[in-house]
């Protein structure tokens, strides 16, 4: 056990009060949401770091990689894949060998002295809902602050940000929030802070230095999708600085056939489930491609009219929709992830 | 009997899964019912069964249509009813009728889609365009069957045809991107 986990001895009980149950939540009656309740520290004995799943052979990766420090997360949104991917667990783990992370991290930037890389710490779990007890952001923002080729992006949809606040990422810290239309969030993401909150959060980050990301991930489709993605972006003009916004990101919801049987047996009346979804080569459930086409357009059109000089792009989508939606070639997955490194 | 233990009986005669018995019992009587009725009829095999119990429990949960009514509506009635087909494309045109309703953007487009190369001669025997699956996907497949060279021309002029006169411009802009107010919204 590592000094940075002082408060968690082995595993307790995470009860975070915002895990309400909302209209349509069966959190008492399910495994996978009790699992949400549980905390478990533990060292990992592999390896920390990995390429993103995202990227595979089908679609263009921005070459982003993971830093896997904790699975699981106290939230629960309905399309969230952990709830397959992670079916069976008993409890939210975070790993209590940062250090070995870390030195992981040093080991594989010598490696490659002549690329900067991105990664990020909330692929499996969120980067920041546990902070507050685990503290361990105190561990990771100044070992990346002192990393020129790495930067750290802390990926959440909570406003866990105290301790960021007392630290000085030095530009090399990015922490990026997912967003979504307030009616979504409020229906489909049980135990996270609304919309505004986040967008308040991001603004006292950049207050305090940081650099923000945003990703439109998952886009959901929905009778009024497009009023309502206008109003977040609208918002997010409003209330965040544009000059440090390092990227937005857009993908549309994915859906393996196994998730979409987990989603059925747990929000039974979820609107997730009634999308138009059809079969895409990499075999994962996508609204059909003209559809998503058409949201990528309008509402990258709304961010890049809002943020003109942040760079924007597309997760887990084929060359063909990055063209069709920006009307240029994508970028090659090294391209792509210099730009992004580089903010 | 009642629609519970009509719906059990069936469930035993056809062999069902413990899972889709229950998934179906806990469907309002009037719901249940109806979908018997298709059932007996159509005697769909465990699979098809639970996709039509998927589709119409989708549409419920979208369109707060239950799916009793949407096995109501005159299109699933026509096409279950139609006895001058046999059973399993009675089965196939009753699914094509949910399918529709659960897809409805897909299908409009779709459905546009063939219309167009129908209205210009693309959709015969010798000379017809396909659409990737779902629409996932960017190309189109032209097929072309002739008998002879002379028939071989036709069918080249024909595209040369509905080339010039924008067909598959119209076609390939549907296929990428439907427009902010089309089918796909």
């Amino acid at each position: 056990m590592e000094h940075s986990f002082a408060r968690v001895d082995n595993t307790m009980n995470c009860d975070p009060p915002e895990l309400a149950p909302s209209r349509g939540y069966k959190a008492e009656e399910d495994d996978f949401a009790a699992s949400k309740r549980l905390l478990l520290a533990e060292p990992n004995g592999g390896r920390f770091l990995a390429r993103c799943p995202a990227g595979r052979a089908a679609v263009r990766c921005c070459g982003y990689l993971v830093l896997n420090l904790a699975s699981n997360c106290p939230m629960d949104c309905h399309y969230c894949f952990l709830q397959d991917y992670l079916a069976g667990a008993r409890a939210v783990t975070v790993r209590s060998n940062v250090r070995d992370a870390l030195e992981e991290v040093e080991v594989f930037l010598a490696a490659h002295p002549r690329r900067s890389f991105r990664i990020g710490t909330g692929e499996f779990a969120d980067s920041l809902a546990l902070d507050a007890l685990t503290g361990l952001s105190r561990e990771l923002v100044p070992f990346f602050a002192a990393q020129d080729r790495a930067l750290l992006e802390l990926k959440t949809k909570t406003v866990e940000i105290e301790n960021l606040l007392r630290m000085d990422g030095r530009g090399r810290v990015v922490v990026s929030w997912s967003l979504a239309p307030a009616s979504v969030i409020a229906e489909l993401e049980h135990g996270t802070a609304p919309l505004a909150a986040r967008l308040a959060a991001a603004r006292k980050c950049q207050e305090h230095g940081y650099k923000v990301g945003f990703h439109f991930d998952p886009l959901i489709d929905y009778p009024d999708w497009a009023g309502g993605y206008e109003d977040v972006v609208a918002r997010m003009a409003e209330v965040v600085d544009r000059r440090s916004v390092a990227w937005i990101s857009m993908g549309s919801l994915r859906l393996t056939r196994k998730l979409r049987a987990t989603i059925r047996s747990r929000f039974p009346r979820s609107p997730i489930l009634a999308g138009e979804y059809v079969e895409s080569p990499d075999g994962k459930l996508r609204l059909f491609r003209p559809a998503r086409v058409v949201m990528y357009r309008l509402i990258g059109g709304w961010l890049r009219q809002a943020f003109p000089d942040t760079p924007l792009y597309l997760c887990m989508e084929p060359p063909q929709v990055w063209e069709r939606v920006f009307g240029t070639p994508a970028p090659r997955e090294a391209e792509l992830a210099d730009i992004l490194a580089a903010r | 009997m009642d629609a519970r233990s009509a719906i059990a009986r069936f469930a035993e005669r056809r062999r069902l899964s413990e899972r889709t018995l229950s998934r179906w019992l806990t469907w309002a009587r009037s719901d249940g019912a109806a979908l018997l009725e298709l059932a007996e009829e159509l005697l769909p095999s465990e699979n098809h069964l639970k996709e039509i119990m998927d589709w119409l429990e989708e549409i419920e949960v979208r369109d707060r249509v239950s799916p009793a009514a949407v096995l109501a509506e005159q299109r699933v009635k026509a096409s279950l009813s139609d006895r001058k087909v046999g059973r399993s494309d009675r089965l196939k045109r009753v699914k094509a009728c949910i399918w529709k309703r659960r897809f409805p953007r897909l299908a409009r487009l779709e459905a546009e889609l063939h219309e167009l190369a129908a209205e210009n001669g693309l959709a015969g025997e010798k000379l017809s365009v396909a659409f990737p699956p779902g629409l996932e996907g960017e190309e189109i497949t032209l097929s072309l069957r002739p008998g002879s060279e002379a028939e071989l021309r036709g069918l080249i002029e024909r595209i040369e045809r509905c080339l010039q006169g924008g067909v598959f411009t119209r076609l390939f802009s549907l296929l990428h991107h439907c427009g902010p107010r089309g089918g796909a919204r």
